[in-house]
């Protein structure tokens, strides 16, 4: 993320301008991670409206600690920020809804980026379907576990900056990520309509991988 | 990086026993090192449609979870004054901060250092042991007894010097008058002759000795001083004040003592005004290194 040019200052000299008060600079910093923290925070969270919030409370105290952040990676920094509150939101919530149902949270749905236009309709809306299942599956993980699966199927992220992020050793990300996965498929097994376009993918996968 | 051939190891049976999860998860993301595990593991995947039926599954799971749509904010993060406190966010570091303080610190560690030394010079140099200390306040009243003193006590205290006292402007200066020192002793000799042969020095008094003005003292001294036995550095001399010694007393212990303080006292201002004035100079920079 760090490409040096002037339009494009680099994430150390953005950090040390908002260390001395500047902004404009942090804001810069915002936009670039803003899209990143809000769709964590989202799967963590499984609310937009509370995905929000806490995307923009994050900002607030990482602007507010700048002065803690000691180099290395700002991205797992923020990320652990955001990581962090939303599990307080999240370990608040279930707290309140355990003394009263009407708690719960309001399901809000996010707008989301589609990824480029395939050719085969049916195919598309399987695997569309297939997808929102597993977004609810996922939404059931404990949250250690779903937060590694995330980080790591989802953005892709190594194993080294998620032991960052979550703040355990990469091994236990491993092990999280493996039971995680293991889970996740468990749960799409366990419904026949999911087994169902399940099979169907797993198929499609072979005969790609075949031909 | 904990090691995936281990877990493995543990939890891959090896008698007809599935695969673990964890090893499963390593399979997929490639990440397995130890060539024995995977090859184990291939062999067993091959003779186990359970084993790899997971496998397919969990593949098809990590695919999905790649093409998850990413969900997209409705507005923007972007903080506004209003919403983050106004003060600085880096406090300042300590030797920013109390750089004041740290001034004022070095010039008055400076000063006691110029203090102590040039008593130290006074008392030692001038191989004139002092009991008195010297202060600019007590100066007259020691002016007043080395004038009277002598003269009340006459012959009796032999052993106290009591040596040419540089008057007035001065002796007001105090220990850091330095320079001016130099004339009024320079005269010494010149004016010691009249003032010892007015033989008393109790008709002397402190007023009559403005400038280069010397204070008479006893006879038997005063008369070996301009010989240069005991001044000889008499340039070196100061303001002095008058002076009561014991010569043999202290003079062992006393200049390592003073040294001491005085080397003290030197790195105290040294180190006073790299804080106060090199460090802040080279923030900049420090802060650099440290973000960068």
């Amino acid at each position: 993320m760090a490409r040096e040019s002037p339009g494009f200052p680099a994430d150390e000299q953005l950090i040390a301008a908002a260390q001395d008060g500047d902004l404009d600079a942090f804001n810069q910093l915002a936009e670039r991670y803003e899209r990143l923290v809000y769709a964590v925070c989202f799967r963590l969270l499984g609310n937009a409206q509370r995905a929000e919030d806490v995307t923009q409370e994050t900002f607030i105290r990482a602007y507010t600690a700048l002065n803690q952040f000691r180099g290395g990676a700002f991205r797992a920094w923020l990320l652990r920020i955001a990581t962090n509150q939303s599990y307080d939101l999240l370990r608040l919530e279930r707290r309140r809804a355990s003394d009263s149902l009407d708690a719960l949270p309001l399901e809000t749905e996010p707008r989301w980026t589609t990824g480029a236009p395939v050719d085969d309709p049916t195919w598309y809306a399987e695997r569309s379907e297939l997808g929102r299942r597993l977004e609810s599956a996922l939404a059931q993980l404990p949250d250690d576990q779903r937060l590694v699966v995330i980080l790591s199927d989802i953005h892709g992220y190594p194993y080294g900056e998620i032991a960052e992020i979550a703040g355990v050793p990469a091994g236990t990300v491993k092990s999280r990520l493996s039971r995680g996965r293991a889970r996740l498929r468990d749960v799409l097994r366990a419904d026949a309509d999911t087994r169902e376009l399940l099979d169907a993918v797993i198929r499609r996968h072979s005969e790609e991988h075949d031909g | 990086m904990a090691d995936w051939s281990q877990m493995a190891d543990a939890e891959l049976g090896i008698d007809g026993e599935h695969v673990s999860d964890v090893l499963l998860s390593a399979f997929i993301n490639a990440d397995i090192g130890d060539d024995q595990v995977v090859r184990a593991a291939g062999e067993h995947l091959a003779r186990c449609d359970a084993c790899r039926r997971k496998l397919h599954d969990l593949r098809a799971v990590v695919s999905l979870l790649a093409e998850l749509p990413r969900p997209e904010p409705s507005r923007s993060f972007r903080l506004t004054p209003e919403m983050v406190p106004v003060r600085p966010l880096r406090r300042d570091p300590g030797y920013l901060r109390l750089q004041h303080v740290m001034r004022w610190a070095a010039a008055v560690a400076a000063v006691l250092l110029l203090l102590v030394f040039g008593t130290d010079i006074v008392i030692h140099r001038t191989g004139v042991p002092a009991v008195e200390t010297v202060s600019t306040a007590s100066q007259p009243a020691a002016m007043e007894r080395s004038a009277k003193g002598p003269a009340t006590g006459g012959g009796l205290d032999s052993e106290s010097y009591s040596e040419p006292t540089a008057g007035g402007p001065a002796a007001s200066g105090g220990g850091l008058g330095v320079g001016s020192a130099g004339a009024p002793t320079a005269v010494a000799p010149a004016a010691e002759a009249p003032a010892a042969m007015r033989g008393k020095a109790g008709n002397v008094v402190p007023e009559s000795a403005p400038g280069a003005a010397m204070e008479p003292a006893p006879a038997g001294t005063t008369l070996q001083a301009p010989a240069g036995s005991p001044v000889p550095e008499a340039d070196a001399a100061l303001p002095a004040i008058a002076m009561q010694a014991d010569p043999e007393r202290g003079e062992r212990v006393m200049p390592s003592i003073w040294a001491l303080v005085e080397v003290g006292l030197a790195l105290i201002v040294v180190w006073l005004l790299v804080i106060s004035f090199v460090l802040p100079r080279l923030d900049p920079w420090l802060r650099s290194r440290r973000s960068g």
